[in-house]
């Protein structure tokens, strides 16, 4: 079901459609979660560290990465995680252990993402609308690319920006701009944002114009305030059926 | 530690399989079944429960024993009261407890039963889920249309207060930690169920030989045999000395329903026909060389049939057969789903008839039956006609599930040939290398290597066989400083010293040799050095994959003529990264860094395959169509660990749980890969239909 906010918005069918990936396409938590374990126990053979010391230099290691780059992809970097991680536990630059968590990681993190489901189905339906579409993404480009690989949408897209590209993550209005550019689509284009983090995907495209639609799922909390958005949905297959809807009229 | 990162870290229940799972209660069908049995638990005390299992449980509440069937003999309880073992007891004692305690708290006599009830539905809410497990590729609502609001289960569990469903949901549990190896738990699933219900015990041999079957005689079975009887022993030995447990639960008259049916052999002997029926499901489980879960749980289904079948009429031991029909109704889609729904109400109706009790639903206030005995006839033809019904149709479904389960079942036809798996390459480490790969992923007793130095004696058929001659040890003494051109010839060179009788002669001895080998062998997979061009038509029939691997890049390697080899030669090609001129000498160190090449027939796995290996393993690879558009040609750059290998297996290969395979075996690097297009080549040809064979007429 769809539930709409603001209800001034008229809405249309529209020029574009922009998507998150993390948390908007699949579950973000359960796989992340998986990875951590997996990364954990090659580190706990490895390097024969224990549960807990691994988590809390990992979390230490984590924070600090990110106060060190705040608010760009490699912040998210996990590499930059390992290899601090690594190092804060005592050892010395050890480069290939770090590679291999890092693997490791991605690897049981790709492995336990499966799509939400209706999502595929949506994309070749917005393609066959031929509605153009795009992902902006926070994180650097190489691990966002294998990802759609793996989920088979490395055809879909006509447009895809990272983080990575800009300099900076969203909601900073340069990741929008430089999707809408690519897609050759002048800034005031109707276009909707698709998104589950209330103030980067929501907030930053809202300072654009779009029409926004915040994904609900396990652990996403609706937008209040400036973050509020136009709609929210739980299912890809409710939205499938308003753009359908859209269509008829 | 690979094995204990791929147990851990990729559980055996994925994130996707957790979706599917919780998908399953929002189901329509699962609220209706779910609404059904809440208001059958609410409303309905089957007449058995209040007769016989409610007394049993009261009595051992009242006076707590670890022997309550002694206990409940010497208060004068009826000895057929509780035939059951101690999980069984354990199983129902808890929640029957809490409503033994909230009846004297309130002065009632109704909490005790429906704490009874509740027991029964947890039980039938784990069996659901370990059929979704069991059946998790296929439909969830075929799943809750059969089982979940299956008429069957709802009158034998909820109205005529059967408690065979507990055994059974252990039995499918057990079938389901087997399924994710878990053999020590899976052996203490069993002997839950056979504790909780002696006849479970029959499906015992029917288990061993499907873990035979899968591992062969290694570990697996050790510990499972271990456990199991362990597990039998602690839960049934210690009440050998009760004379309540001898009376209750070992001299069950259930027996004796397996030996009354019989022919009679004149005045004195008699055959009796349950034993040899079981006997009879024993075989066709054994026979079946290669078993996957499918084939394991229609043949013992099929098993449970005939019992039932030749058994008189016992409401309870309908139970057992019912998951088997379900996974068999899932997996065939909805074809079978009429037969089974008449199966459903034929069973329901003969069980009206022929067993007289007297249960009572209430419908708000109103109090409706007793629905039993209100159908009970003394009519013997009308009770004979019932049961003829029912067992007809059992025998129909039992019939079906033979043809279409198990006799047109791919894997059931194809596994009863050999796969046989042609090697043709210019360097020998590296064939023993694959070889030895293939032999720890499948397993050595599946896996038989046959040289074709055992059977030809011929030098020079041996040297264009093997390159075996003194040009090839050279090759691979001296690899570090190797003519180019002298390898890339060697072949061709070698061709032209095979004579036309030299031909004849291999050819009368290879026939010679299979015919014996392969009527007595029980091989699944067996290795050929040999170019597969050479062999008899005969013999081609059995040749299912050629492997050819180089070390370099020979030419024109796309242009085959003979579509037989179009559809199923791998080639594989080592190549150093570097390009070599024809005049330059070939170092060893250039093998070292090399890229890995291979073909592809069109649509066959490669869009799925680059997919992987760029998303999982981030490793880069070129692609490029073949000049006669039939080949995609793959290059890999960069070895991949073991575990993005088995990563890209377990997502690639279809069904790769039936071939069993030994997860610490995957290598990594190109041998990896290699093991993947192996893999994946045999596990289509087992899926293939062979009734498609007959459609291609070329």
């Amino acid at each position: 079901m769809i539930k709409q906010y603001l209800k001034n918005k008229n809405l249309t069918l529209p020029k574009a459609i922009l998507f998150d990936t993390d948390n908007t396409l699949y579950e973000y938590h359960p796989a992340n979660k998986a990875a951590e374990e997996a990364a954990f126990l090659k580190a706990n053979n490895l390097l024969g560290i224990n549960r807990k010391t691994f988590f809390e230099n990992y979390q230490k290691a984590r924070l600090e990465v990110k106060k060190n780059l705040s608010n760009t992809a490699s912040g998210h970097s996990r590499l930059l995680y390992f290899q601090r991680l690594i190092e804060l536990l005592g050892f010395r630059a050890q480069l290939l252990v770090a590679l291999d968590l890092e693997q490791t990681f991605w690897r049981t993190f790709l492995a336990n993402a499966p799509l939400f489901p209706g999502v595929e189905n949506l994309l070749s339906y917005l393609r066959q609308l031929k509605i153009p579409i795009g992902i902006v993404t926070d994180l650097t480009s190489h691990i966002q690319l294998r990802k759609l690989t793996y989920f088979g949408l490395e055809d879909t897209f006509d447009a895809v920006v990272t983080s990575e590209e800009i300099g900076s993550d969203k909601p900073d209005k340069r990741n929008f701009e430089l999707l809408l550019s690519k897609l050759d689509l002048p800034l005031t284009s109707n276009f909707w944002m698709i998104g589950d983090d209330p103030y980067s995907d929501i907030f930053g495209a809202k300072k654009l114009g779009a029409v926004t639609f915040q994904k609900i799922h396990n652990g996403v909390i609706l937008g209040k305030g400036e973050q509020l958005p136009d709609f929210s949905f739980k299912n890809f297959e409710d939205l499938q059926a308003l753009i359908q809807n859209l269509v008829k009229i | 530690m690979f094995k204990r990162l791929s147990r851990k870290a990729f559980t055996p229940y994925g994130i996707k399989d957790q979706r599917a799972l919780n998908s399953l209660h929002y189901d329509p069908f699962f609220i209706f079944g779910f609404l059904v049995r809440f208001y059958l638990i609410l409303f309905v005390n089957p007449n058995i429960h209040s007769k016989w299992f409610i007394p049993f449980i009261k009595n051992t509440l009242n006076n707590f024993s670890f022997d309550p069937w002694s206990n409940f003999l010497n208060t004068g309880g009826e000895v057929f009261a509780f035939p059951y073992g101690i999980s069984m007891v354990s199983s129902y004692l808890p929640l029957s407890g809490l409503g033994f305690v909230a009846d004297n708290l309130s002065n009632n006599n109704y909490f005790l039963g429906l704490g009874f009830r509740l027991t029964s539905l947890i039980f039938d809410y784990g069996l659901l889920i370990s059929l979704a497990i069991l059946t998790r590729n296929y439909s969830n609502k075929i799943l809750l249309i059969t089982y979940w609001c299956s008429p069957l289960v709802l009158f034998l569990t909820y109205i005529h207060g059967q408690l065979d469903l507990i055994p059974i949901t252990l039995l499918i549990g057990s079938i389901c930690l087997i399924s994710w190896n878990r053999f020590r738990a899976a052996a203490l699933f069993l002997a839950l169920a056979i504790s909780a219900k002696f006849s479970m015990i029959i499906a015992t041999p029917l288990i061993f030989i499907y873990i035979q079957r899968r591992k062969g005689f290694g570990i697996e079975i050790i510990h499972f045999i271990v456990f199991a009887f362990i597990g039998i022993s602690l839960l049934n030995l210690p009440f050998l000395i009760s004379n309540g447990f001898i009376e209750m639960v070992l001299k069950t008259r259930e027996i004796g329903r397996l030996y009354s049916v019989f022919i009679p052999y004149g005045d004195q002997l008699k055959l009796y026909i349950t034993p040899i029926i079981y006997l009879l499901s024993l075989y066709l489980v054994w026979r079946l060389k290669r078993i996957t879960q499918d084939l394991f749980l229609i043949a013992t289904g099929l098993g449970f049939f005939s019992l039932l079948i030749f058994i008189p009429p016992a409401p309870g031991w309908l139970f057992w057969v019912i998951p088997f029909l379900v996974y068999y109704q899932v997996k065939s889609g909805k074809d079978i789903l009429i037969i089974g729904f008449l199966f459903n109400l034929a069973a329901i109706l003969n069980s009206l008839i022929i067993n007289s009790s007297e249960t009572y639903i209430y419908f708000l206030t109103y109090k409706i039956g007793p629905i039993d005995s209100s159908l009970n006839l003394n009519n013997d033809f009308l009770k004979n006609l019932s049961f003829t019904a029912q067992q007809s149709l059992a025998l129909l479904v039992a019939i079906r599930m033979y043809i279409y389960g198990l006799s047109r079942n791919s894997f059931y036809i194809n596994s009863n040939d050999p796969v046989v798996i042609s090697f043709s390459a210019n360097n020998n480490s590296l064939l023993n290398d694959i070889y030895m790969s293939m032999n720890k992923l499948i397993g050595s007793k599946f896996i038989s290597k046959i040289h074709a130095s055992k059977f030809i004696n011929k030098s020079n058929i041996n040297s264009y066989l093997f390159y075996e001659d003194s040009n090839k040890k050279d090759l691979i003494k001296n690899n570090s400083q190797i003519n180019y051109e002298n390898a890339k010839n060697f072949s061709s060179n070698q061709k032209f010293n095979f004579t036309k009788k030299n031909q004849l002669s291999l050819i009368a001895r290879l026939i010679k040799y299979f015919k014996n080998k392969l009527d007595k062998s029980k091989t699944d997979y067996i290795f050929i050095n040999d170019d597969v061009s050479l062999m008899p038509s005969t013999l081609k029939k059995q040749i299912d994959i050629t492997l050819k691997v180089f070390l370099v890049e020979k030419d024109k390697l796309n242009e085959f003529k003979n579509d037989y080899l179009i559809a199923n030669t791998i080639n594989c090609i080592f190549s150093p990264i570097k390009s070599i001129s024809q005049n330059e000498k070939l170092t060893a160190n250039n093998f070292k860094n090399k890229r890995f090449t291979t073909y592809l027939p069109i649509g066959f796995l490669h869009s799925q395959l680059i997919r992987l290996y760029i998303s999982i393993c981030a490793l880069h690879i070129d692609t490029e169509i073949t000049k006669n558009g039939q080949w995609v040609k793959l290059i890999f750059e960069g070895e991949p660990d073991q575990e993005d290998i088995a990563q890209i297996a377990r997502a690639i290969i279809p069904k790769i749980d039936d071939l069993s395979l030994n997860e610490a075996g995957w290598q990594n690097g190109y041998i990896g890969l290699v093991q993947i297009l192996l893999l994946s080549h045999i596990s289509e040809h087992l899926q293939k239909d062979q009734r498609l064979k007959l459609l291609n007429f070329s």
